[in-house]
Formats: C-alpha cells, sequence, structure tokens
C-alpha cells in the first residue's frame, strides 16, 4: 500500500515536502548577526566602551585607564601601557569571538563579542 | 478505493508535517537558554569572566567577585595582611582553611615526588618571570634558596601553621583552582542559578544545565603556539578544568624560553618535553595542582598521579603531538 502510495505521489506534494524542510532548516540555523566582532572594554568591571569592529573605517586607537588599545576590523591589541609588566603587550592582537584579554594592573579587560554563537563557552588556558 | 487511497495521502501528509513541526520545535526548546549574564573584570591578578544563567545574574555574579577577592586576601603572598604573607615572614598562623587547602598539596607534593612544591616561592621570586625585572639568575642563587624548598617544612597542628625553613609559600600554582572550588561551593548551595561557567584565569568551573535540555559545556582549549587558536573543545557536565603551559608568562634569552613552571627539584623551569597539559577532575584545586604536576612529570610519569585522583589530561607536547589520558569528550579542531 505504501509502494502504491509512493508511486502516486505527484509534484505538488514533493514541492509541500520541500517547501516544508527548507523552512524547518531555516528554524534550525542561528537568528541575528553575520559572525562580526564586536570589542568590549571593561574598566574596573564596568563596560566602558563596546565598538563593533566591523563598521570601523580604519585603526581606531582608545585610551582606557592607563592603556592604549588599538581597535581593528579584525581584532585588538593593546598598543601601550603604564604597567611594568607589559604582558598585555606581549599577548598581540586577539581576533576571535569568545576571547578576552587584560592587562592586570591597569584593571582593563578586553572581550570580543560576536551575534554569532561562539563554538564553545569559554576558554580553558 | 480511490477515497481510501486519498485518506492515506491526506493521513501521511499530516504525520509528515506534524514529525517536521515536532523536530523543528524540539531543536527549538534545545537551542533556548536560561536568562543569561556575563561580566568581565579583573581577579586575583587575573581575568574573572562569569556566565550565569539565572533570573538574577547580576547579584551571583557580585557575590562570586567578592568571594574571589577575600579568597585572594586569604591565600596572595603579595598582599601583605594575609595569612600566607603572615606564614612567610616566620609566624604561625592559625588558619584553617588555609590548613585544609596546605595539606591538600603536601600531598600532591609527596604524589608528584617533589616536583610540585608550594614552598618554591623564593626561587620564583629570583626568576620573576612576567615580571618587570623578570631574569636568569645565577646557579649559585638558585642552589642557595633551593636548599630551603620542600613540604616537609610546612608544620601543620596543633590548629596552627608554620614553616621550618627560610622557604615560603607560592599559591600560584592552586589559587585559581582554588577558587573554582569556592565558586562551585557557592553556585551549589543558590536555588536559583540553572548555569555558570566561570573562568579564573583560564582555570574554570563548569555548573548546572548548559540550556534547558542540559546539553554540554563547551569549554575551549588554547593552542600552546597560537594565542589566536584552540586545540580543540572539551564537553563536560559540570567540573573543573585547567591548563599549565608554558606560553603564559615567559620571556626569551639567547634564543631560550624560560616559562613560569619551575620545577621545585632543580629550580629551573620544568623542561619534560611538554608545553601544555590540561586536567580535568571533580575540585579546582586538584586540577589546577595537577596540571602544574603533569607538566613537569611529563606524560609517563603523570599517568599514576592522574589516576589516583580519578582525573583525566591533555598533553602536547614539544613537536605539537596531542594524546588524551583518561575518559575526557574532547573534539580536536
Amino acid at each position: 500500500m505504501i509502494l502504491k502510495l509512493i508511486k502516486e505521489i505527484k509534484k505538488g506534494d514533493l514541492f509541500l515536502v520541500a517547501v516544508l524542510i527548507v523552512f524547518c532548516v531555516l528554524w534550525f540555523l542561528p537568528k541575528g548577526g553575520d559572525g562580526n566582532l564586536t570589542a568590549e572594554i571593561f574598566l574596573e568591571g564596568e563596560c566602558v566602551q563596546t565598538v563593533a569592529l566591523s563598521d570601523l573605517k580604519e585603526d581606531r586607537k582608545l585610551t582606557v585607564g592607563g592603556c592604549e588599545i588599538l581597535l581593528q576590523k579584525d581584532g585588538v591589541l593593546f598598543l601601550h601601557s603604564e604597567c611594568s609588566d607589559k604582558l598585555c603587550e606581549k599577548r598581540g592582537k586577539m581576533t576571535n569571538a569568545g576571547d578576552a584579554m587584560a592587562c592586570v594592573p591597569q584593571r582593563v579587560v578586553v572581550a570580543l563579542t560576536s551575534e554569532k554563537a561562539a563554538d564553545f563557552d569559554s576558554v580553558v588556558y | 478505493m480511490k477515497n481510501k487511497t486519498k485518506i492515506l495521502k491526506i493521513s501521511l501528509s499530516v504525520f509528515l508535517v506534524s514529525v517536521l513541526i515536532l523536530t523543528a520545535l524540539f531543536f527549538s526548546e534545545r537551542s533556548k537558554r536560561f536568562e543569561y549574564g556575563e561580566k568581565n573584570t579583573v581577579a586575583m591578578g587575573t581575568i574573572l569572566t562569569q556566565k550565569i544563567y539565572s533570573d538574577n545574574p547580576a547579584n551571583h555574579i557580585s557575590h562570586i567577585t567578592s568571594i574571589v577577592n577575600s579568597l585572594e586576601s586569604t591565600i596572595s603572598w603579595r598582599e601583605d595582611a594575609s595569612p600566607v604573607s603572615s606564614l612567610n615572614k616566620g609566624n604561625s598562623v592559625s588558619d584553617t582553611a588555609l590548613s585544609g587547602v596546605l595539606f591538600s598539596c603536601i600531598e600532591i607534593s609527596e604524589e608528584s615526588g617533589g616536583a610540585f612544591d608550594v614552598t618554591i616561592g623564593e626561587v620564583s621570586k629570583l626568576w620573576s618571570i612576567g615580571e618587570e625585572n623578570e631574569r636568569v639568575p645565577a646557579q649559585a642563587e638558585i642552589e642557595a634558596e633551593l636548599g630551603n624548598v620542600g613540604y616537609e617544612n610546612i608544620i601543620i597542628g596543633n590548629g596552627e601553621i608554620s614553616l621550618s625553613s627560610d622557604c615560603s609559600i607560592d599559591l600560584g600554582a592552586v589559587g585559581k583552582g582554588l577558587a573554582c572550588d569556592y565558586i562551585m561551593n557557592y553556585l551549589k548551595a543558590t536555588d536559583d542559578v540553572n548555569g555558570a561557567v566561570v573562568s579564573v584565569g583560564g582555570s574554570n568551573v563548569a555548573y548546572g544545565d548548559y540550556n534547558k535540555a542540559g546539553d554540554k559545556w563547551r569549554i575551549a582549549v588554547r593552542h600552546p603556539r597560537n594565542e589566536n587558536g584552540y586545540l580543540g573543545v572539551i564537553s563536560l557536565d559540570e567540573g573543573f578544568v585547567s591548563t599549565s603551559g608554558d606560553y603564559e608568562k615567559y620571556f626569551e634569552e639567547d634564543g631560550k624560553r624560560y616559562h613560569h613552571i619551575l620545577d621545585a627539584n632543580t629550580g629551573y623551569p620544568a623542561s619534560s618535553g611538554i608545553i601544555s597539559v590540561t586536567v580535568v577532575c571533580d575540585s579546582g584545586l586538584l586540577s589546577d595542582a595537577l596540571s602544574t604536576a603533569c607538566f613537569i612529570l611529563g606524560e609517563e610519569e603523570s599517568k599514576a598521579l592522574l589516576e589516583k585522583y580519578n582525573a583525566s589530561a591533555i598533553f602536547v607536547n614539544d613537536n605539537m603531538e596531542i594524546s588524551v589520558v583518561g575518559e575526557i569528550d574532547f573534539e580536536a579542531y
């Protein structure tokens, strides 16, 4: 009976099934956002600046606390800090959403986020 | 017959549509998280990142920050008024929580043959790796301080802790993991936190449900030679994850890398051929201490230690070969 039924399936039926499948696939896809990076800059635990990196027409420098931070389309780095250990400067450019770096002595944290969900919840290092 | 076929066709269509819609709803529910709050701040000399799933995340974020700051004031040798500083100045200290921490450290020191040892403080100060005055100390300087190093010099009894040599305690190898233990205890005592993942300077604690379907937490493991890369992702329900690597704090001199994980038997940066160890277990202090011990011991010598504490680890050697010891749900990139 089922085989007979399958044989009787018309083009219209197939079209209906295809529409439903497309609808379901769209439902599963992550909603909102295209994965563009946003830099969130925290001083003493408070977010003092949020910058959409993808909107940058050119590199931008920000001074937060005693840190000079360079914002670029594809990432962010500590250019200079008044700290003594310079670990933040040695870190180099951070480019991944879900990651964070800090100048501990100046109590400045920079976190990268993206509207597109990261593949992970946290990073161990 | 024709009517029967028509009814069957309609029934089959309704069935198919129902299955597709229910599947869509099911996956939609799986991806739905609880209310969420996130905060990045500096605590314990490092980044404290909190991701809390609760109806009132700000309240819990504030509590957790206080817990970490309070712990720092107890265990940091840099805090002049801390019990550890007092101990290092030659005083006897009465602190039950600190006694418990030092007991655990002594046990891991014994199990690792003295490779891991929190009495290495004075040797660490000679190197000062990651600080302004980092340098390669003279052999004689290291030998002079190494004579005072030894976990046997920690005396715990009659409710007091004291040191029997001129060594000093540095809990840097366990402090972040210990903070993760305190955070887990706090989270378990709450009744409105559905899930949380907190990173204390890269040491992680994962608690509760990731989402309403109870999917696993995903913790990415930093690539030891690419600061923006990851080795892969660990999936876990609840627990603690810590990494020790030669890439976080180091300096180079004459083409040689001097990292901050010192072998207490030699006084020099450990050279077991391992460049990164990530440990997963059910205690933050242990995950932190074991990652340091395993880094110093190397993979083969670490296996018994990991087994004893029911812990698992991901080792990366200096040829960038990755191996997993124990049971970890690890997906390599």
